[in-house]
């Protein structure tokens, strides 16, 4: 557990209808517009290709870096956080490679993963899919509801995930959420900057009304 | 190079993620241990990365009672996790000065290079043994390139510091000619992984080699 701040707005990607150099470039424009975290994410790629576009980002962007699933590309590029998902390795395990100095951040679908994933030491979690999304297609969403029902079961953050957009933040927050992690609603918005900056005003609105969610 | 590793690296052999089952892999690996096995590479690709570290730690005892070496493939992490001795790497994978960086001077890192500057560049970031191959056709690893032969084997030793392992395609009958082109060890995954008693092709193999 660290005391580090839990990233807000956290661009997550690529997705496969994104080359990686214009995954680079969306990062630097959301970044610039109040993103305040980047993910590194390429399920199944090889180490290199990982390490790579960690790097890319590192090197092109001024924000911190959260790493999916690999705790030594996370360990190797110092990035602020690992993301573990259902298929990586468990809590525990990554932080008996990664020390109790990085953030570790699990991904969870329902209510017991999210009280399981808590109990293993996770710093916060991305819970989804929340709203319907491209992404995950023939699945709907969970809706508020359930979000809300998870963010009280759970003491540690959560970020909401899944078909998340600029006018889904008040209520989402109102739920419990302490941040948004938003992928295709930035990634192929006709202006990423001009959708980043838009999620983020409304983090800015809901967290400056609501004293209630600032210390979570 | 201490004489340690090159002993170690002479009877490999790499787990084939066809296996299954964890418990398909394991009780595999760990008759080929009792076999002879000199060194045991986990190779898991494609296996969520819970399973493989159950394997890994399940490898890492078997290898420990036995005193053979245990490597993994591409995952530094798993090596951490699992306290593995070290990690193997393709040109895919983690660069070699990365994983130097995250394990130490201690840990032994393996290189499976493509091309000359390939391997010079793993050379000089410090890899300890090299993996050349494949040197007969293989039917394990549909991204293995063409074979490159005895001959193709022999030119890499010249070449090279470093002790090399032949990999790709080799049988117990032709282990033999793989040292004799000049490698310190064959590495095999269906020799054994395919054989109906992999004990006892482990046991020939190691018998072959010594």
């Amino acid at each position: 557990m660290t005391n580090r701040p839990i990233p807000r707005l956290q661009l997550i990607g690529p997705l496969d209808a994104v080359s990686l150099p214009r995954y680079v470039e969306v990062a630097v424009q959301a970044v610039s517009a109040g993103c305040d975290a980047v993910h590194v994410r390429l399920p199944g790629a090889s180490g290199g290709d990982v390490v790579q576009l960690a790097r890319l980002l590192r090197d092109a962007v001024d924000a911190p870096l959260i790493v999916n699933d690999r705790a030594d590309v996370a360990k190797l590029t110092s990035a602020e956080a690992l993301q573990l998902g259902e298929r990586s390795l468990s809590v525990q395990d990554a932080r008996s490679v990664l020390g109790t100095a990085m953030l570790i951040g699990r991904s969870v679908h329902d209510l017991t993963g999210a009280i399981a994933a808590e109990r293993a030491g996770a710093d916060y979690l991305m819970a989804g899919n929340v709203f319907e999304t491209a992404s995950k297609r023939g699945q709907p969403g969970r809706g508020l509801g359930w979000f809300a029902e998870l963010c009280a079961i759970v003491q540690i953050p959560v970020i909401a995930i899944g078909g998340v957009q600029a006018h889904h933040v008040a209520e989402l927050t109102q739920a419990g959420a302490h941040g948004v992690a938003v992928g295709r609603e930035i990634l192929l918005a006709e202006s990423p900057r001009a959708a980043t900056a838009a999620l983020r005003s409304e983090l800015e609105r809901s967290f400056s009304c609501s004293h209630a969610s600032s210390t979570r | 190079m201490s004489t340690d590793l090159t002993g170690q690296l002479r009877c490999y052999l790499v787990t084939d993620p066809r296996a299954g089952s964890v418990e398909a892999l394991v009780r595999i690996t760990r008759a080929a241990l009792c076999g002879g096995m000199t060194a045991v590479q986990l190779r898991v690709k494609g296996w969520p990365d819970g399973a493989a570290l159950q394997v890994a730690h399940a490898l890492r005892l078997a290898t420990r009672a036995t005193g053979a070496l245990f490597l993994v493939n591409d995952r530094v992490d798993l090596v951490l996790a699992a306290q593995a001795d070290g990690v193997h790497l393709g040109v895919d994978d983690l660069p070699v000065s990365a994983a130097r960086s995250l394990l130490g001077p201690g840990a032994i890192i393996g290189y499976s290079p493509e091309s000359d500057v390939d391997r010079d560049v793993a050379e000089r970031a410090g890899a300890d043994y090299l993996g050349v191959g494949p040197v007969f056709g293989t039917s394990t690893k549909h991204d293995a390139g063409p074979a490159i032969g005895l001959e193709g084997l022999a030119a890499v030793v010249r070449a090279t510091t470093l002790p090399v392992i032949g990999i790709g395609g080799v049988t117990i009958e032709r282990a033999p000619d793989v040292l004799a082109a000049g490698a310190v060890g064959v590495a095999v995954v269906g020799a054994v992984f395919l054989a109906d008693h992999p004990e006892h092709a482990a046991h020939r193999l190691s018998a072959i080699l010594s």
